[in-house]
């Protein structure tokens, strides 16, 4: 059986602090295969974003420490790697996406040089070359007049085409997995339609496998293939979409579908997820 | 879910921001030094006097220094008598504000302190009216030379009185003959004592000089920091909260006070003005008020759009009291913090004003003794001492400020 | 970017007006009052006759002579924002002479006083026709005496510098006799509360009828009538603050302390200052930056604490302190160690002979330690702020996306965050300007070096206003050219910005 693409194994995340401790993440496993859509899913607090910044070994440590488990990368330990393979794989292999896109980017850079940047950390293209890829890249992920946007700074454009930058500095070196945390939260409900269809599009035609951490079920239905639910630091239920939906074994499971809005359903207050915890 | 943690004691944020901020061991080495600079210059008389703290003789048992306290011969300015009052009065209330820790809400004893301090301080300026010498008569004695160390050591030794004189034998206004620049540890022959730290150009002893110094730059630093604050906290909210044209004015009028270097400013006023330390503090106050000004309004701005004010304003409250009982507690942190490093600045600037000639020269102030020492350059004594004390008094305030803007807001610090 | 530039400059305006406001208002609070003057030089009171003689009163009158000098030269004479005195007539005078008398001239009220200063002994010109007026009419003998006195000192034409260089020589001559005129035919008198105005001088009505024969000249009324101008026309502009502003317009402010003019004496001064504080400047952040990103790269390292806990003290510390302290330990020779660094001024004796290299080793010899000093209390500040802001760009979100991407730590730092630090840093830079200057001033007073702080510090233990005014007016305009600087530099660096007025 040949490796999967991303493992984590009894993955702890703990951030020590002056005066304490605090375990984030406590023993989370999953798996992420070539291709494949995983949805990491779970209200505020839970774990996903710094299990998720982990795979990059985003946090900064300290206050973060890795006590015990694994993140396997097509089975190299990402925990234990030095920093020069650890910045090929930034970027290179994984690309990463990340909530605000207001702020994501660098605002004394243009943002054709930030995307640039990535090429030229990891490719060989010389400047005219990695120009041209990024009018590519922009062309891509649909932003229009792309010789105009590459000299622009960030502060000119809209939030959804600076989330459309990040996506292709996430997507420049054509990485096997891109991390996506929250990509859409901070967006209007128009653009955050527009953002899913384009890494749902991005998807399909490379082939690449998305870590999607999101708190949206709807979006997870439409987008994964796979769902992971966390809750306080663990994994409380994973399997197949649809599995999980038609068959919820955890209360919580049960609790956080029950609780969507659904039209055509009228009701004197929503049920929170706390109602099916009690049960 | 067993492993959902317990909620945390409720406390206020206040309380969670004191309590990280005494957990410091530099807060706590500050808020000490803190204590005792005020104490030193609360008890400046009991450290340093020529006269008796107690004097036990066939007329019987009498406290010439205590009694000294409220002789207008002695003590010449309004501070002097606010810091005597304060020694008298200091030790009952300490007892009062333990005796009611029980029933009492800690802001409310502290507001009650507050209140009761400024009360004297400005009861403390009565008999200083000009022109009302009725006020003045009560407390206007002759000085209490017969239990002076001086009279004592005249005495034969067996006819002398019991007495216990103060540690360091030295008046703060008197200037001794032969005691120019003397060196530290020199005797003095009159009062029997020794010049610890030596003797400034004007014949006075250096240490009696720093205790009494304490005084000024505490009043200083209370002084001109509140008036700074009362004049910059109102323009301040009424910038913030009515916005407009007013905020235009008074930000034009802020930026224009920013722009002015404040030592220069302060330092024309006063060489146009008598150079009286009260006359230096209103000025060091009245220059101080723009960061005050601007901090408020920034918290004006960013609280009146939120929902609890407009909360408010739909109940029809008064502006007024929307501004300083809604508003006002969250601007309350940031202020404390700024007050910290304005006593300091202010304490600074007057030493700077002192340093460069324009001190009051009737005050025992720190940067008075070091504008001696620059001019007598060769007398080191009279550049450690009062420096190390602005740099202490400094230091300290600007540490406790650090440490309460880290406490108050911990995520801009690690 | 011109735009901007534009709209920097016109900010600056209301400002740069405010300021000299606030400085006009300030020098107006100016000390002891012609009255008080007149009164301890003996100019009015019972002591110009209580020795008795022509010679010893003249001296005295000479004095307040001197000083009503000075208050004209500096425009002090007049009223600040509002000049009424074209619209007094004779009976006004009259009116306030009687008072005078009533309620004797010592008076202990100063708004009295100063009523009596500005209305009687300072009105100039303006006074001359009512008072003369006054003086003829033979209904008033009472107050003759005190109105002759008053006639006087407002006839008296008080010769500036520049007058006596550029007027011919018969017009200064002129003056000069009439000054002289003037001063030989006050009346004396003494004068108490109790006794009203006696008059003891034996020739008062001859000196009354000299004054009158002097000014029923129709050619001397026609030249003091062209001196007070009209009424209307000098309740605007025959103000203090107009004559302010024209004197700092066109350079023509006078430093009695001096006697010299005093952008003269600021000529001589401001490049001092002016390169002291840019060196300084250009020193602090040269070594705060690196400092700061060095601490910062290394936080929580003994490394950084130590560099942390060194700032934090040096930068409570005085620089008056520091100052202080290397003057007495390097600059001075003692039983304990010799003097290392020269203790004043910024060349040696003669060093205008030396050859360029040794002038240039002179000179920086001299002014190392200022610099040290100066630049040290913007240094510490920089260096806190500059570490700071760089953990608190460290965290940003930006710097994760460059992570993400591969960048190194070198380059996360150095290329993505120092220079976002950069910006905010640029902003409390300017901050720092102000107190910069303040700082001149002290460093310039420790080690004597004639620059404009210590010019400014003179002036003010002189009390000399115009010096301070004119002072205060170029530091201040040297420190909006630096904030100014400080903007484009903004600008320059912060795309955000550059783009809004492009």
């Amino acid at each position: 059986m040949t490796d999967p693409l991303l493992q984590f194994d009894d993955l702890h995340v703990t951030f020590v602090l002056r005066d304490r401790k605090v375990e984030a993440v406590k023993g989370v496993s999953f798996t992420v295969e070539p291709g494949q859509v995983v949805a990491l899913v779970g209200e505020s607090g839970s774990g996903k974003s710094v299990s998720s910044m982990s795979c990059l070994r985003l946090l900064q440590e300290p206050p973060a420490t890795y006590p015990s488990g694994k993140i396997l990368w097509k089975g190299e330990n990402i925990l234990q790697m030095k920093a020069e393979r650890l910045r090929k794989l930034r970027g290179g292999e994984i690309g990463m996406i990340f909530q605000e896109p207001m702020t994501a980017l660098n605002p004394t850079w243009t943002c054709g040089a930030q995307v640039a940047e990535a090429l030229e950390l990891h490719t060989t293209l010389d400047a005219a070359g990695r120009k041209a890829r990024v009018i590519e890249l922009f062309n891509q992920v649909g932003i229009p007049q792309p010789e105009t946007r590459y000299d622009q700074y960030p502060h000119e454009l809209s939030g959804g085409m600076r989330q459309r930058i990040c996506i292709s500095i996430a997507l420049a070196c054509d990485p096997k997995l891109l991390i996506a945390d929250e990509p859409t939260t901070a967006l209007d409900v128009t653009i955050q339609a527009q953002i899913l269809d384009l890494i749902k599009r991005l998807q399909r035609e490379r082939g690449m496998a998305v870590l999607f951490i999101t708190h949206d079920l709807g979006v997870v239905a439409e987008l994964a293939d796979r769902v992971v639910l966390m809750r306080h630091g663990q994994v409380v239920e994973q399997g197949p979409v649809a599995e999980v939906y038609a068959n919820p074994q955890h209360a919580y499971t049960k609790g956080l579908l029950a609780c969507r809005p659904r039209l055509g359903v009228k009701r004197d207050r929503l049920p929170t997820v706390d109602d099916f915890m009690r049960a | 879910m067993s492993d959902v943690p317990a909620p945390p004691r409720l406390q206020s944020p206040g309380q969670l921001a004191w309590e990280r901020f005494i957990a410091r061991g530099s807060s706590r080495f500050g808020m000490v030094v803190m204590g005792l600079i005020v104490s030193v210059g609360i008890y400046a008389p009991f450290l340093s006097n020529e006269l008796a703290l107690v004097w036990w003789d066939k007329n019987g048992l009498s406290f010439p220094a205590f009694a000294d306290l409220f002789n207008r011969r002695s003590y010449q300015k309004p501070h002097d008598l606010f810091f005597n009052v304060t020694a008298l009065l200091l030790p009952p209330l300490l007892i009062i504000q333990w005796l009611v820790r029980q029933h009492v809400r800690i802001s409310r004893r502290i507001l009650g302190m507050v209140g009761i301090v400024v009360a004297v301080g400005l009861l403390c300026w009565a008999p200083f009216i000009p022109g009302k010498n009725g006020w003045t008569a009560a407390w206007d004695h002759r000085p209490f030379v017969e239990q002076n160390i001086q009279t004592w050591r005249e005495l034969p030794p067996d006819s002398r009185p019991l007495a216990v004189f103060a540690p360091v034998k030295h008046r703060f206004d008197a200037t001794y003959p032969g005691a120019v620049l003397q060196s530290p540890g020199t005797h003095n022959p009159l009062t029997g004592g020794t010049y610890w730290l030596g003797t400034d150009a004007g014949g006075h002893d250096v240490l009696t000089h720093l205790f009494f110094g304490a005084r000024i730059s505490l009043t200083v630093g209370l002084v001109a920091t509140g008036l700074a604050f009362f004049i910059g906290i109102i323009i301040g909210a009424v910038s913030g909260y009515f916005g407009g044209w007013i905020d235009i004015l008074l930000q034009r009028m802020v930026e224009i006070m920013m722009c002015f270097p404040t030592f220069i400013l302060i330092l024309t006023v006063v060489a146009m003005l008598d150079r009286d330390i009260f006359i230096i503090m209103v000025v060091i106050g009245l220059t101080g008020w723009a960061g005050v000004a601007r901090l408020v309004r920034g918290e004006f701005l960013s609280h009146s759009v939120r929902d609890y004010v407009v909360a408010a304003e739909a109940l029809g409250l008064p502006k007024w009291r929307i501004m300083f009982r809604h508003i006002m507690p969250n601007a309350i942190a940031p202020l404390i913090i700024s007050a910290t490093f304005g006593i300091a600045g202010s304490v600074g600037a007057e030493s700077g004003l002192a340093f460069v000639g324009l001190g009051d020269p009737t005050t025992p102030s720190w940067g008075v003794l070091m504008e001696q020492g620059r001019q007598n350059i060769r007398y080191p004594w009279l550049i450690y001492t009062p420096g190390l004390a602005i740099f202490i008094i400094v230091m300290t305030l600007n540490l406790l400020g650090n440490n309460l803007r880290e406490a108050i807001d911990p995520k801009n610090h690690r | 970017m011109l735009a901007y530039v534009i709209r920097r400059l016109l900010l600056m305006i209301p400002t740069f007006i405010g300021i000299l406001i606030i400085n006009f208002a300030v020098l107006r609070l100016q000390g002891p009052t012609l009255v008080e003057q007149m009164q301890v030089t003996g100019g009015m009171g019972e002591g110009a006759t209580a020795g008795g003689g022509d010679r010893k009163v003249q001296g005295a009158a000479k004095d307040v002579e001197n000083y009503l000098d000075r208050f004209r030269r500096s425009g002090n004479d007049l009223p600040a924002i509002l000049n009424l005195r074209g619209f007094y007539n004779t009976a006004d005078y009259a009116r306030w002479l009687r008072d005078t008398v009533a309620n004797g001239r010592h008076q202990d009220k100063p708004s009295a006083r100063n009523k009596l200063e500005k209305e009687l002994w300072l009105a100039g010109p303006q006074a001359v026709a009512p008072l003369v007026a006054l003086v003829a009419d033979e209904a008033n003998a009472d107050i003759h005496a005190l109105a002759v006195q008053a006639l006087t000192y407002c006839a008296y034409i008080t010769l500036n510098p520049r007058d006596l260089s550029g007027l011919p020589a018969s017009e200064l001559q002129r003056i000069q006799q009439r000054n002289e005129t003037l001063r030989n035919n006050r009346i004396l008198h003494t004068n108490t509360r109790e006794a009203g105005v006696t008059v003891v001088d034996p020739k008062a009505a001859e000196k009354r009828a000299v004054l009158l024969a002097l000014f029923a000249e129709p050619q001397i009324q026609a030249e003091y009538a062209a001196r007070s101008g009209g009424a209307l026309s000098a309740m605007v502009f025959n103000t203090g603050f107009v004559d302010f502003m024209v004197k700092l317009a066109t350079l023509d402010l006078y430093s009695e302390s001096r006697k010299e003019y005093v952008f003269t004496v600021i000529a001589d001064r401001w490049s001092i200052t002016f390169w002291l504080n840019t060196i300084a400047i250009l020193i602090a952040w040269a070594v705060s930056i690196p400092l700061g990103i060095r601490s910062a790269r290394r936080i929580g390292t003994l490394e950084d604490r130590t560099t942390t806990t060194t700032l934090f003290l040096a930068w409570s510390m005085p620089s008056m302190f520091l100052g202080t302290l290397l003057l007495y330990h390097l600059c001075t020779d003692t039983a304990a160690s010799k003097a290392w660094f020269p203790n004043r001024g910024l060349s040696s004796d003669g060093a205008m002979w030396f050859p360029t290299g040794a002038y240039l080793l002179d000179l920086l010899w001299h002014a190392f330690l200022p610099l040290v000093v100066l630049s040290y209390a913007s240094f510490t500040a920089l260096s806190r702020y500059m570490r700071a802001n760089l953990l608190e760009q460290l965290d940003a979100d930006y710097v994760r996306t460059a992570r993400a991407k591969g960048c190194s730590d070198d380059t996360v730092v150095y290329g993505h965050a120092s220079r976002n630090s950069l910006i905010t840093m640029i902003t409390l830079g300017s901050g720092l300007l102000a107190e910069l200057f303040s700082g001149a001033l002290i460093v310039e007073l420790i080690f004597s070096i004639p620059g404009l702080g210590w010019l400014m510090l003179e002036a003010a233990v002189e009390r000399d206003a115009p010096l301070l005014m004119g002072s205060t007016v170029i530091s201040v305009s040297l420190l909006l050219v630096g904030i100014l600087i400080a903007d484009l530099l903004y600008a320059v660096a912060d795309p955000r910005i550059r783009s809004r007025y492009v």
